[in-house]
């Protein structure tokens, strides 16, 4: 056979072997042809890179720093894990995806972009075991960075810098495009309105108000997502439980969910809220899920009532499956849909609660929220600290819902395009 | 898959006395007022390589019967007798064992599958999982084989259910069943959802596969004229009991029990010159939550007496391995041609 | 003049996936008082020929493309609505398969009955009822002047699809289409039914058109045959003819496949391949990827041949009359 010959032969072979494409794939594909849904997730992807490329734009550390005394260094990339400069593990999760999650991301990419052409069986593996490993390291170097955390002098750069330059000494130093710290002030820049150095201003404390705007992006993403995801996934055990055994047991799960219903939400955030002396946003995403997590327990029991007689659950039985099985991979798979709209759209009203929350003082004060950016301006009066989170917060939550809405259509069978 | 000698008579399966009742609850408190007796203490046997079919129309409870006899319903009471246990008495962790001897395909092709897993894993992972292969790599070559003797591709393991038809989804129902080697197979109405042309090719490759391994089938149908062509047995089912058991040929050629009778009359043949008369029964079939005294089928039978709203009857023997359920034949092994009987009892 | 004349019918569906030719060409006529079958495995577009006879079928995606349905002379396909609606009900009836949800739950049996009376007729109320009740009891229900006010969720199967010929009959229609009127009822209800529809036909001297999957069903119930593949007419022949002498290789192929006229235990012939879906019909003769005698003539539209006594079949390779006397002399 000469090589042209194998090759069609191959060729043919391959295209025999057409693969199916999965679930995932056939959603993925319907939710790539909505315009609208596409823009806004790649708004939201705009939004997570800000977020975690926040110090590049915003920070009084410069890059590069040389004093004829010090030499060259870069007080920027200490600082990333200085825990007396940024003080909330948020912080620190995102930083350690710039340096480490940067480093980590290229051999991801080159290992998805090498394994392409190759079918299913060889790709996924693959991929998986790279995601796997750079999750790892990732991991790794978070636990070790919060394990062992770094304490540097409080060293204001641009204070030392004016200072050596009025003695006169040569100093070299770069800063980001917003030389600005986003938790301490000049207290000679208070009030100030919106310049070109300061493009929203200064609030009353004298710190630039779009510094601590981007720095709001990480705290509402962080507050938004894992607030959902604790909910989500308990609320999915515990609907999945009682759609599956039904009787006694879904019974009781439903007079639970009855009685969390009943509480009206907000209140009981506030409430729980204002016993708390020194508020956390772990301790406010904690709040938001318990009461939130009753919509995807009713989601996923209402999939499992449908489908727990549907023959090829009986099918898993008779082949012999145990019930944990059955439960978590034959019918939690199928059962997902709906949650994962609701997910979406969870996001954007945890981000909206947070914001309230934080609005009306019971947020946590140390950290830059949106909400209590608004806080800030409900109480001095300063305009730009109402306008700007406020649209920040409009455009995140309306992102949200554009990219909700799409993934509901594109799981919609009767929608397909 | 040779058998010794002294098996070769004894039933691969016994069942005796299954019940099977559904509960009613009724009010503000769920009171339990009543059972829906789906299955009402109903027996007979399974012997190895043999097809038993068993028919009936809805509210019999043939399909609730297929399912309680592999306990994927709870039976209330009775006992399966299968390779040497009961199984309703198993401990689950026996039972789940026991369950590679006894599959079951279903009706519903298009439900029948998980629609998120390929073909590769549906047919192979209980594979894995009762120690028939060692890895899902192993597994998924197993599968590939077993999807050829169906009659469709290899390939197709890498592909998901709603890419197929119906008729290939049962084809690949049927190889999930066979994959474990099993003594035998509950179709639970698998080619009424099929047409013509499909049903053939399947019912083709079952008897194939029946030959193959050796495998008996109880076949849950409504449709008689399938009936006739693969069953070696029917047993015929009326709101939740036995109404007559019988060899193939002596149901089609002499069958005793009335409603046998009239059942086969109302079935449509393929034959516009065949003129009879039918046998045209009254009413509804009754509720199963309220059965009728007596023999249940009083109700409707055309031939019915004093003692049939009275009495249950017994099981006659009214020949080689015929047993029919019916007062008439209380010591009568005769077949009583019901449409003759009721000409005779109007012009007494 | 024929009671309902369909000529050259086609009623394409036009989705995502190009322009369906699901009845691509299907013609045949009923006389009054006549029993027309129309049969034909999935998909061959026997239920979307019957809705396209009132046209029922779903606006997008679907549309009658070409071909007339002359009624009583007046073509239905081109009708103004307004005057259609008059014949829907009235004239010409439709039953359908589940009578599960062809009858609104929320309303008695009585009042749907009523409905198309009111409709129609010009009677009051008072006589509307009369007429239900009488409707009821010609159709077997028991006890009409309680049954009349009951509710759909209170009647078997069975009596629900009686209230739905009751509906259907109620103006006396000249010809009632039955779309597998008896496919999800039990055999001896199906008994029941197809007797009752037998029965008021005679009375009325109504024509039927019955669509079925069931070729029993279409032996006693039928005088005439029309066999439908893949959007097209095969064959069409009185029942006697259609079984006696199967003339389309897909018709003698279909019967030959039916357990029910085969040796028992034997294996059944089949006929190779699967029903092809709308979008991928085959050119020419559709049955051409299945059919055992298939040449590459058969890439081309077949021809149509008369056979005389109203048998027709559209084929290359029609079976000779030997030929289709052997495969059903084997039936004894």
């Amino acid at each position: 056979m000469t090589s042209s010959n194998a090759d069609t032969a191959r060729a043919a072979e391959l295209a025999a072997e057409r693969e199916d494409p999965t679930y995932g794939e056939i959603v993925w594909g319907q939710f790539t042809k909505r315009k609208m849904a596409m823009a806004s997730m790649w708004g939201l992807v705009a939004l997570l890179l800000l977020a975690v490329y926040t110090p590049i734009l915003a920070s009084n550390k410069p890059f590069i720093w040389h004093t004829v005394a010090d030499g060259w260094s870069s007080p920027w990339l200490s600082s990333l894990f200085d825990r007396n400069f940024y003080e909330n593990s948020v912080d620190i999760f995102f930083n350690t995806l710039l340096v480490f999650g940067t480093l980590v991301s290229i051999p991801v990419l080159w290992v998805f972009h090498s394994t392409k052409r190759l079918p299913r069986r060889d790709r996924q593996p693959r991929r998986r075991r790279a995601l796997q490993i750079a999750v790892g390291v990732f991991v790794v170097a978070f636990a070790g960075v919060e394990a062992f955390p770094q304490q540097a002098p409080k060293t204001v750069y641009p204070k030392i810098e004016q200072a050596l330059e009025a003695k006169g000494e040569a100093v070299t130093a770069v800063y980001a495009p917003l030389p600005y710290s986003f938790r301490d002030g000049e207290l000679t820049e208070v009030r100030k309105p919106a310049s070109v150095a300061h493009p929203l201003g200064t609030d009353n404390a004298g710190r630039d108000v779009l510094t601590r705007l981007i720095y709001g992006t990480r705290i509402s993403l962080t507050v938004g997502v894992f607030a959902v995801a604790l909910y989500v996934t308990f609320g999915t055990i515990v609907g999945a439980i009682a759609g599956f055994y039904g009787g006694r047991i879904d019974m009781a799960i439903q007079r639970v969910i009855e009685v969390v219903i009943c509480i009206p939400s907000l209140f009981l955030i506030l409430t729980v809220a204002s016993f708390i002396e020194e508020r956390s946003i772990f301790h406010i995403m904690v709040i938001i899920a318990a009461v939130a997590w009753t919509s995807p327990a009713r989601l996923v029991r209402a999939e499992f009532l449908r489908m727990r007689n549907l023959d090829f659950v009986s099918a898993a039985r008779a082949v012999g499956y145990r019930e944990r099985r059955i439960i978590f991979q034959e019918i939690l798979p199928n059962a997902l849909a709906p949650v994962l709209v609701a997910a979406t759209f969870g996001v954007a009203r945890a981000i909206l609660v947070e914001s309230t929350m934080s609005f009306l003082g019971l947020g946590d004060i140390t950290v830059p929220s949106w909400g209590q950016i608004l806080n800030t301006g409900r109480t001095t009066g300063i305009w730009t600290l109402i306008l700007a989170p406020g649209f920040a917060i409009f455009l995140t939550v309306s992102l949200l819902n554009l990219v909700g809405e799409g993934v509901r259509d594109a799981l919609d069978p009767k929608l397909r395009k | 898959m040779t058998r010794p000698q002294s098996e070769r008579t004894e039933p691969l399966v016994k069942v005796r006395g299954l019940k099977k009742y559904f509960p009613i609850f009724k009010g503000f408190f769920r009171q339990r007022v009543g059972d829906v007796k789906a299955v009402d203490g109903i027996s007979f046997d399974i012997m190895p390589a043999e097809t038993v079919a068993m028919v009936g129309e809805s509210g019999c409870g043939k399909t609730t019967a297929g399912r309680s006899l592999l306990r994927l319903i709870e039976p209330n009471a009775g006992t399966v007798h299968f390779r040497g246990k009961n199984i309703p008495d198993l401990a689950p962790e026996e039972l789940r064992k026991m369950r590679r001897y006894m599959q079951i395909i279903f009706q519903d092709p298009y439900s029948s599958l998980n629609p998120r897993q390929t073909i590769g894993q549906i047919i192979g992972t209980p594979l894995v999982l009762h120690g028939l292969a060692k890895n899902q790599r192993e597994a998924e070559g197993m599968a590939k084989e077993l999807l050829e003797k169906v009659g469709l591709q290899a390939r197709y393991t890498s592909r998901y259910p709603h890419e197929f038809s119906g008729g290939q989804r049962q084809r690949i129902g049927i190889a999930r069943a066979v994959a474990l080697n099993p003594d035998f197979i509950v179709c639970d109405e698998a080619v009424s959802a099929l047409d013509v042309s499909v049903q053939a090719q399947v019912l083709n490759l079952l008897l194939d596969l029946k030959d193959e391994y050796n495998l008996s089938y109880l076949f849950i149908t409504h449709d008689l004229s399938v009936v006739r062509h693969v069953s070696d047995r029917v047993v015929v089912m009326y709101l939740g009991q036995v109404a007559e058991n019988a060899p193939n040929k002596a149901i089609f050629s002499k069958p005793r029990h009335p409603y046998t009778q009239a059942l086969l009359s109302a079935v449509p043949r393929a034959d516009p010159r065949r003129k009879r008369q039918r046998i045209m029964l009254p009413g509804d079939v009754p509720k199963p939550s309220n059965p009728p005294s007596g023999c249940r089928f009083h109700t409707r039978c055309p031939l019915a007496e004093a003692r049939c709203s009275q009495a249950v009857p017994d099981a006659h023997e009214v020949g080689e391995d015929h047993i029919v359920v019916c007062h008439l034949y209380d010591g009568r092994t005769e077949p009583i041609d019901v449409l003759e009987e009721m000409a005779r009892r109007k012009g007494a | 003049m024929a009671l309902l004349e369909v000529d050259n019918l086609q009623t394409h569906f036009f989705t995502d996936k190009g322009q369906l030719p699901s009845v691509d060409g299907v013609s045949f006529e009923i006389e009054k008082g006549e029993t027309v079958g129309i049969v034909g495995e999935s998909g061959c577009g026997k239920s979307v020929t019957a809705m396209s006879i009132l046209r029922l079928i779903p606006q997008p995606p679907g549309r009658i493309v070409g071909g007339q349905i002359r009624f009583k002379g007046r073509d239905l396909a081109t009708m103004p609505i307004d005057q259609l609606r008059k014949v829907r009900g009235n004239e010409i009836s439709v039953i359908f398969q589940e009578p599960m949800t062809s009858l609104n739950p929320v309303y008695t049996v009585g009042d749907q009955i009523m409905e198309a009376i009111l409709l129609h007729q010009a009677v009051e109320e008072e006589a509307a009822r009369s007429i239900a009740l009488e409707m009821l009891d010609k159709v077997g229900i028991p006890e009409p002047v309680i049954s009349i006010d009951k509710y759909p969720h209170q009647m078997s199967g069975g009596q629900k699809q009686r209230v739905m010929i009751a509906m259907a009959l109620s103006c006396q229609p000249d010809l009632l289409i039955a779309d597998e009127p008896t496919t999800a009822l039990d055999v001896t209800i199906q008994a029941q039914i197809l007797e009752l529809i037998r029965e008021l036909q005679r009375t009325n001297d109504m024509g039927v058109m019955l669509i079925t999957h069931d070729l029993g069903v279409v032996a006693e119930s039928c005088d005439k045959v029309v066999v439908l593949y893949a959007g097209r007419v095969a064959e069409t022949a009185s029942a006697v003819d259609l079984f006696d002498r199967p003339t389309h290789p897909y018709t003698a192929g279909l019967l030959q496949a039916l357990p029910d006229r085969a040796n028992p235990g034997a294996r059944l012939y089949t006929i190779d391949g699967m029903v092809p879906p709308p979008t991928d019909f085959p050119q020419g003769c559709r049955f051409n990827n299945r059919c055992p005698r298939a040449t590459p003539e058969c890439q081309t539209v077949p021809p149509l041949h008369d056979l005389g006594d109203g048998h027709k079949v559209w084929c290359h390779h029609p079976l000779s009359a030997e030929e289709s006397a052997a495969l059903s002399g084997e039936d004894a």
